[in-house]
């Protein structure tokens, strides 16, 4: 992170982020339709489900044809093992911590262990999810383009269901614990951008909203966002022409979909002290918490209300074209697009990750959060940072401490 | 086979990175030459599923690249069983807890097996898409046999500590 400031005031903080996919791009063009899932759910270890919906949907999109039924519940079912997995993890191994005072989470599990131990298993469950639809939990191998290869019995999710009720607990706990961290008083006015679903919080399907005024389907993407590609970073930053950056991921999901969370989830939230709209983005570990609870909710009700597909998957026949897929992936919405041709090879791909459509708003909050704590030394101010960083769970806040500060004054 | 006797392997890595497979072409050639004898697994280094991998396993041996301004190729064993692993092992770029995170929390939280050994390749070229570098690829049979042969000293080290 570069702070350049004049005159001792902050002119600008840039922020430099890897991001792999510009590479999966290229490597896609040539292979089959029916590759991509796979082959995009390598460019994420920690979200595979969400590549590989995102790919899924985008060439059914292309191909002219719609999953529903068990197929579409299984879907939402993985995907719900997605964000527990992922978000327990960014709770309790990786923001916690911060909130804390804790240098890390090997830190906290010295004074907590009953608490870290607590988010291994609820991390845990989500992995059991994925382990037993996806076939296993690191790269699954179970989605397919119109489905999956293999569909369990319903008996099969018995045990899971014993899990996911323990999970349930477990998560209306991190609601409470979240709730009652420090939280700096920090808030902007956003676009938020998530998808919305007339019937259910977000997770595969809906179209494009914002809450000023953006509603659009996954097709229309690339007429309303544009990327810029930017000196000082190999990630390409997202923005609406005309309006700027905007934040996507679990507090724009919340924002424009409370009303279709869960009873419980909803009530959590109200318990926590979340009013219907948060603009503060370090709440957001506590709306991470609300999405764990409610995807424990969801995932139990699909499990109860389950029956096996006669078919585990629908058959996809390829024709040439474009295919639009947008997803809520647990850190924001993935984009996909292909064109394929009428033999299902991939022509061109383009993906969105969260994490540059987030990067111009990281690095605004940043310019204003540096701004008021300029004479901070260096360490204390890495570690702010890192926080603020990290409300948004990008794709650098690998090890706990990913941030190397750069100061530079530029002559008045 | 799990628990008890049995050694885990796990080996680290993404394979669309350079020499950050080291690991992961590591695990695969030890599962090819010693099949079901020795349990191998393939990870992306996120700390958690770690955790749960080598949970009931007496030993595990984690092989990894790592960068430790050494030449490219060199080769590191650290026993982590009772000293912390070294931070040049802290390097990969994911949003996730690492290898270091969690060997040092399960070790807080006793979920650390008996016997925790490291093995470093240093690698030198990690863009996406390239191909292990000559010296990477070089010292891979140095580091297949080391692996096989501690872990099969471990099992029986175990084996006589359970016999006896």
């Amino acid at each position: 992170m570069l702070v350049r400031t004049r005159n001792g005031s902050v002119e600008d903080v840039q922020l430099r982020i890897y991001e792999p996919p510009r590479f999966f791009e290229a490597f896609l063009r040539g292979r089959s339709f029916l590759e991509a899932p796979d082959i995009t759910a390598r460019i994420c270890g920690i979200c595979p489900i969400a590549y590989q919906m995102s790919a899924c949907h985008a060439m059914e999109d292309a191909c002219g044809v719609i999953v529903d039924g068990p197929l579409r519940d299984l879907r939402r079912l993985i995907y719900c093992g997605e964000w527990i997995e992922s978000h327990a993890l960014h709770i309790y191994m990786l923001h916690a911590p911060d909130f804390l005072g804790y240098q890390s989470a090997v830190h906290m599990a010295r004074d907590h262990p009953e608490i870290v131990e607590r988010g291994l298993q609820l991390k845990k469950v989500g992995n059991q999810i994925i382990e037993l639809i996806g076939g296993r939990s690191v790269h699954p191998i179970n989605v397919r383009v119109g489905g999956f290869y293999s569909v369990p019995e319903k008996a099969a999710l018995a045990p899971l269901a014993e899990r996911l009720k323990w999970a349930r607990d477990a998560a209306l706990e991190t609601v409470r614990w979240t709730a009652t961290f420090d939280f700096p008083d920090f808030e902007r006015d956003y676009e938020f951008v998530s998808l919305r679903h007339r019937e259910e919080y977000p997770l595969n399907e809906g179209r494009i909203v914002s809450n000023r005024g953006l509603d659009i389907a996954a097709r229309e993407y690339d007429d309303t966002f544009e990327e810029e590609q930017v000196e000082h970073s190999n990630a390409l930053r997202s923005r609406i022409p005309g309006r700027g950056g905007y934040m996507t991921g679990p507090l724009a999901r919340y924002n424009l979909n409370f009303d279709l969370l869960s009873s419980l989830a909803m009530e959590a939230a109200r318990g926590a002290g979340l009013e219907r709209e948060c603009q503060n983005p370090f709440r957001s570990i506590i709306i991470r918490s609300v999405e764990v609870l409610y995807a424990c909710d969801e995932a139990l009700s699909i499990i109860e209300s389950y029956e096996e597909p006669e078919r585990p998957f629908v058959e996809v026949t390829p024709r040439a074209g474009a295919g639009f897929g947008c997803t809520e992936a647990p850190r924001g919405s993935l984009y996909h697009r292909y064109t394929i041709d009428d033999e299902g090879t991939i022509l061109d791909a383009k993906i969105v990750p969260p994490t540059s459509q987030n990067q111009l708003i990281i690095e605004d909050d940043l310019r204003e959060f540096v701004s008021s704590r300029i004479d901070m030394p260096d360490q204390e101010l890495t570690w702010q940072c890192e926080q603020a960083i990290r409300n948004y769970d990008p794709c650098i806040s690998c090890a706990t401490h990913f941030l190397t500060l750069r100061r530079e004054e530029v002559e008045p | 086979m799990k628990g008890g006797a049995q050694a885990l392997v796990i080996g680290v890595g993404n394979e669309y990175r350079g020499d950050d497979a080291a690991g992961l072409f590591v695990a695969r050639r030890v599962r090819e030459v010693c099949g079901p004898d020795i349990d191998v697994i393939e990870a992306t280094g996120e700390g958690g599923r770690l955790i749960d991998a080598w949970s009931g396993y007496a030993a595990v041996i984690i092989v990894d690249a790592m960068r430790s301004s050494s030449l490219a190729g060199t080769v590191r064993r650290v026993d982590a069983t009772t000293q912390p692993v070294p931070a040049y092992f802290r390097h990969r770029s994911t949003h996730a807890v690492g290898v270091v995170d969690a060997v040092e929390v399960a070790r807080v939280m006793g979920r650390l097996p008996d016997r925790v050994v490291l093995y470093g390749v240093e690698g030198k070229a990690y863009e996406a898409g390239a191909a292990l570098s000559p010296e990477v690829e070089a010292a891979l049979p140095r580091v297949v046999e080391a692996v096989i042969s501690e872990a099969v000293a471990l099992m029986e080290l175990m084996e006589a500590h359970a016999d006896a």
